[in-house]
């Protein structure tokens, strides 16, 4: 495969491996809550990191984790201390982080305006060496997030109070799931872009759940159906010499339709068969 | 008789109403209670205020004697919802439904106990469900789902069960089994605080009646069940005097005793 001799594209590969496993994993307790959303907004908020490392000279993969996660922090105090505006906070948050990034970003100038596009889109060849440790980093502090407090996530998921009257500290684990969306967020910056990033969160999971009966399950399908999505849309993207963003994107969705048709087939088939 | 909930002048006030007003509650182990009580009556409020899901504004609640706030043993207190606030969203399996009562930080490290697994199976074939645990949730009629949902309270191991409408928008024959499998709870000794609008197949099994009027305490005390009307040969006994309790309220019970 000639598109592996490049370097570039060997480091772009694993971040999009990254992403297609953390993203859906996370993104699965979203569609749950009913937050599918919350991702995109994370993403927004990250610009404001991507603003301030382009302005301060940081690297920016740190700086957007640091942001983002205080954004996160930030909602969550929003929303935990105004009982009904839970969605008016989500957009207080989300329109100060674009506004910021741009604004920051703009206020850098030169180069920093032009490189904006590759971190809202994504981009094949900027993921360094050092981004892929960070990376690398992120995604193995989600993994190990999950696999304490998986469980205590999904019974706040399916049912905040039942989870309350079980003694589970509600208001932290909703907090930990966004600081992770934050986190997920960061990790696809380089590869799918922040204005994109949320798709491969939500979209797998929405094409999952056409076919499964169980949330467990979901998760597993939806994490294969992420990594089919990046790769493919990764190596699309080479040799259409297009931002892989909108390719990944394109084509979970494609999944998503695929997976559509078939989980409705399949239940019109168990519906005449009980017949 | 230890209590396990106490309430004291409860108040809890919402846009400026009072929704509770001075409520005085103690409820015993081993007593099966009917909160009773009409739409707005309060009777959700007072459910919510026990469970610490909705903060009081004035008053004072003990749970098993020590100040709700500082309260932990929450393992021994299991709560039915009507349903599940987010089903719906992602695919959820009856089985973990079930197990989902489980969870909790202290059996965070121990994921698949063969103890859990066997509490699941237990709980779901008590309610007549173990066939249907790899099934959607959602593909389940309202009444099976209710099932489930007091499968995950039998699941959890507890001996107080709080049951919110648990016969609402449930057929006969899932209510009878809802029953059931209360008068078995009742009869090991169980705690169960039922807050309804209608007994219905609940009536010979409530020891105790709280009618709530308009945030207050109007009735409490024996239940009218069939043997107590029996035993004072009137079904509106001397107890029930000063409520004048709605005949509907009480109306199905006769048919199913005896």
């Amino acid at each position: 495969m000639s598109l592996f001799q490049y370097d570039f594209m060997q480091r772009a590969f694993v971040a999009a491996l990254i992403v297609g496993v953390i993203a859906p994993l996370i993104g699965v307790f979203l569609v749950q809550r009913r937050l599918a959303l919350l991702g995109d907004g994370m993403g927004h908020v990250a610009l404001t990191g991507v603003g301030l490392a382009f302005l301060v000279g940081s690297a920016p993969i740190p700086t957007a984790l640091v942001v983002a996660a205080l954004g996160a922090v930030l909602l969550e105090v929003i929303r935990a201390r105004s009982r009904t505006a839970g969605d008016l906070a989500l957009a207080l948050v989300f329109y100060g982080g674009i506004a910021g990034g741009v604004f920051l970003t703009s206020l850098a100038g030169g180069k920093a305006t032009t490189s904006l596009n590759q971190y809202l889109f994504g981009s094949l060849s900027t993921v360094s060496a050092t981004d892929l440790i960070g990376l690398g980093v992120a995604a193995t502090v989600v993994l190990v997030v999950l696999a304490i407090f998986g469980r205590e996530l999904f019974a706040m998921s399916l049912d905040s109070e039942l989870a309350q009257v079980q003694g589970i500290r509600t208001t932290l684990m909703s907090t930990l799931l966004t600081v992770m969306a934050a986190i997920s967020v960061v990790v696809g910056m380089r590869t799918v872009g922040l204005l994109l990033v949320s798709a491969i969160m939500i979209v797998p999971i929405a094409a999952a759940q056409q076919l499964t009966r169980s949330f467990t399950v979901t998760a597993v399908i939806g994490v294969a159906l992420g990594l089919v999505s990046t790769t493919a849309g990764l190596t699309s993207s080479y040799y259409l010499d297009v931002p892989p963003g909108p390719t990944i994107v394109l084509i979970a969705l494609a999944i998503f339709v695929l997976a559509g048709l078939a989980g409705y087939v399949a239940r019109r088939r168990s519906r005449l068969a009980r017949r | 008789m230890r209590p396990i909930f106490s309430l004291t002048e409860g108040c809890v006030d919402y846009d400026g109403n009072h929704v509770l007003h001075d409520v005085d509650l103690t409820i015993n182990r081993g007593e099966f209670v009917a909160v009773l009580g009409d739409n707005g009556s309060g009777k959700t409020t007072l459910m919510r205020a026990l469970l610490t899901l909705t903060p009081l504004d004035h008053g004072y609640l003990t749970i098993d004697s020590v100040p709700a706030t500082r309260f932990r043993e929450w393992n021994d207190i299991a709560y039915v919802p009507q349903r599940l606030l987010s089903a719906g969203a992602v695919p959820v399996s009856v089985a973990e439904v079930v197990a989902t009562t489980s969870i909790s930080s202290r059996t965070r490290f121990q994921w698949w106990s063969r103890a859990r697994k066997m509490a699941v199976r237990t709980a779901l074939e008590q309610v007549g469900l173990w066939e249907r645990r790899n099934d959607r949730l959602d593909t389940l009629s309202g009444g099976q789902q209710r099932r489930v949902l007091i499968a995950s309270a039998l699941a959890k191991g507890a001996t107080v069960f709080i049951l919110d409408e648990p016969t609402a928008g449930v057929d006969g024959e899932n209510q009878e089994m809802i029953a059931g499998t209360f008068r078995l709870i009742r009869d090991q000794g169980g705690t169960v605080i039922l807050v309804t609008h209608e007994l219905g197949t609940f009536t010979d099994l409530a020891t105790r009646v709280v009618i709530l009027d308009h945030g207050r305490v109007s009735y409490d005390g024996p239940a009218p069940g069939p043997t107590r009307a029996h035993d004072h040969g009137v079904h509106h006994s001397e107890d029930l005097r000063p409520i004048e309790p709605p005949s509907t309220l009480f109306g199905t019970a006769g048919g199913d005793a005896s």
